[in-house]
C-alpha cells in the first residue's frame, strides 16, 4: 500500500453559528482516487475547499505530505502543490486556452515562456484541445472550457487534483468528454479527490468512495462495497433517491 | 454677424489658449486620481483597520464637502500654516484629491464586479494576492470601468472650471475675463461653450458607444 499524501484528523469548519463539518477523519493515499458523495449540504465543496485553504478549518488537523497545512507558512506554496478545478470552470476570460495554461508556470513557478508554451500545448493535446490553443474561453463550449482549466491545473505539476463537482454545470451531453479525460488521470496514477453527482462515474473511476452527510464522514470503501451493500441507513436512503432519480430520466 | 466675427478673431485665440491649461490640469489632476484613487481603494480591501478606516473617512469627508470649498482651503486655507501654493498646484492638488475619492469607487466596484471565482482560481495556482491582482482581477476590472472612467473625465474636465475663482488662466477664467472687457457676454461664453464641447463630445460618445457593446455581450 503507497504512502499517505494526505490525512485528516477531525476537521471542523464553522461559518459563523453554523457548523458544516463536525470532524471530518479521512486519509488518502498516493495515486488513490478518492470520490466524496453525499447530499447537498453536507459539506463535500467546503471540505475540498479547506484543504487548500480557500476556507480556513476552525479545527482538527490537515498533514498533507507530511506538514500539518495550517502550520504551511506559505500557503501559495501548498496551493501549487494541490490543484483545485472548479464547477464553474473560473477561466481566466482575458488570455486564451493557452495563456490560462501557462500563467501560472510562468509567473509563480517562474518557467521560461518558450518552456511553459511548449509544456502547454502538450497538456492541451492530452485533453484534445490542442487546436483550441489560441481560443478565448468564450469561444469554447462547457465541456472544452472545463477542460482547459484541468490542463491548467496540471500545468503546476500538483501532487493531488481537488475536482469540485466539475460536471455540475455542464450540459449532459458534454459531461462524457470531461469525464473521459479525470478516467485518463486516474490511469496514470494521478492522486485525486473529487465531489461528485456521478455515481456511475464515482463506481468506475474511485478507489474509495466516501459518503458523506451532515458534516461527517458517515461511510467510506471501495464502490463494490458503498454501491451494492451500504451498511448505514442514510446511505441506504441517499442511493434510493439518487437511483430513483436517474431511472426517471 | 461681421461684427461676431470681429469678437472671434480678438478673443477666441485668448481663450483657446485656456483649452490648454484645461487639459493640463485634466491630464495631472486625472494621473494623481487615479494614484490616490487605487491607494485609497487598496487600502479599503487590504483588511487592515487602519487603513480601511483612514480611507473611508477621506472619501466620506471629500464627497460630503463641495470643491470649491476644498479648493479655498488649499489655496487659502492652508497659508494660515505658511504653506502658499502657486494657483496651478493647488487646482491640481484639489482636483486629485476630489477625483481620488470618486475614483476610488469606481474601481472598487470594478473590482468587486469581477467574480469571485476568478480570484480563487488564481490563488488555487498559488498566485500570492498580490500577483492575482495584477494579472488576473485588474485587468477583467479595467474592462468593466471603461465607460464610468470615461465618464469620470468628462466630469473632471468640467470640474476644472472651478480654478477660475483662484486665477488660473483655463477656459473659464480667459473668458469672464474677456466678456468683462469687451461686454459681450454671450457671444465670449458661446466660444468657451464650443471648446468644452469640441473636448467632452468626442469623450461621451466614445463612453457610450462601450457601454454599448458591453451590453450587447
Amino acid at each position: 500500500m503507497s504512502a499517505p499524501i494526505l490525512q485528516l484528523e477531525g476537521l471542523q469548519m464553522a461559518f459563523g453559528e453554523l457548523q458544516v463539518l463536525r470532524g471530518v477523519d479521512l486519509t488518502v493515499r498516493e495515486g488513490e482516487s478518492v470520490a466524496i458523495i453525499g447530499p447537498s449540504g453536507s459539506g463535500k465543496s467546503t471540505l475540498l475547499r479547506c484543504l487548500n485553504r480557500l476556507e480556513t478549518p476552525t479545527g482538527g488537523k490537515v498533514t498533507f505530505e507530511g506538514k500539518p497545512i495550517t502550520e504551511s507558512s506559505n500557503v501559495n506554496h501548498l496551493r501549487m502543490r494541490m490543484g483545485m478545478v472548479f464547477q464553474h470552470f473560473n477561466l481566466f476570460p482575458h488570455m486564451t486556452a493557452l495563456g490560462n495554461v501557462i500563467e501560472a508556470p510562468i509567473h509563480v513557478l517562474k518557467m521560461s515562456r518558450a518552456d511553459a508554451e511548449a509544456r502547454g500545448r502538450d497538456l492541451l493535446g492530452k485533453v484534445g484541445l490542442l487546436e483550441k490553443a489560441g481560443n478565448y474561453p468564450r469561444q469554447l463550449s462547457g465541456g472544452q472550457k472545463q477542460r482547459v482549466a484541468i490542463a491548467r491545473c496540471l500545468a503546476m505539476n500538483p501532487r493531488l487534483l481537488l475536482l469540485d463537482e466539475i460536471t455540475s454545470a455542464l450540459d449532459p451531453e458534454l459531461v462524457g468528454e470531461v469525464l473521459d479525460v479525470v478516467r485518463d488521470l486516474a490511469r496514470q496514477g494521478m492522486t485525486m479527490m473529487l465531489v461528485t453527482h456521478e455515481m456511475r462515474f464515482a463506481r468506475e473511476v474511485a478507489d474509495r468512495v466516501v459518503f458523506m452527510d451532515g458534516g461527517v464522514v458517515v461511510e467510506a470503501g471501495p464502490p463494490e462495497e458503498i454501491f451494492t451493500r451500504p451498511e448505514s441507513p442514510r446511505l441506504q436512503k441517499f442511493l434510493k433517491a439518487v437511483l430513483e432519480q436517474v431511472s426517471e430520466t | 454677424m461681421n461684427d461676431y466675427l470681429q469678437l472671434l478673431q480678438t478673443y477666441f485665440p485668448y481663450i483657446a489658449k485656456g483649452a490648454i491649461v484645461t487639459l493640463e490640469l485634466t491630464v495631472f489632476s486625472l494621473i494623481g486620481s487615479v494614484v490616490i484613487g487605487l491607494l485609497a481603494t487598496f487600502a479599503k480591501m487590504s483588511g487592515i483597520r487602519v487603513l480601511g478606516y483612514v480611507a473611508g473617512i477621506y472619501i466620506e469627508l471629500i464627497r460630503a464637502t463641495p470643491a470649491l470649498l476644498q479648493l479655498f482651503i488649499i489655496y487659502f486655507g492652508l497659508t494660515s500654516f505658511g504653506i502658499r501654493l502657486e494657483p496651478m498646484a493647488a487646482a491640481i492638488i484639489t482636483l486629485s484629491l476630489v477625483g481620488g475619492a470618486y475614483a476610488a469607487e469606481i474601481f472598487r466596484a470594478g473590482i468587486e464586479a469581477v467574480d469571485r471565482g476568478q480570484f480563487e482560481a488564481a490563488r488555487s495556482l498559488g498566485m500570492s494576492t498580490p500577483l492575482a491582482m495584477r494579472r488576473i482581477i485588474l485587468p477583467q476590472a479595467g474592462v468593466i470601468i471603461l465607460p464610468p472612467f470615461t465618464n469620470f473625465i468628462i466630469s473632471m474636465i468640467k470640474d476644472t472650471s472651478l480654478a477660475l475663482t483662484i486665477s488660473v488662466p483655463e477656459i473659464m477664467y480667459r473668458s469672464y475675463d474677456a466678456s468683462s472687457q469687451s461686454y459681450r457676454s454671450m457671444a465670449i461664453y458661446s466660444m468657451a461653450a464650443i471648446l468644452y464641447l469640441a473636448i467632452c463630445l468626442p469623450l461621451s460618445r466614445f463612453a457610450k458607444r462601450l457601454e454599448r457593446r458591453r451590453a450587447a455581450q
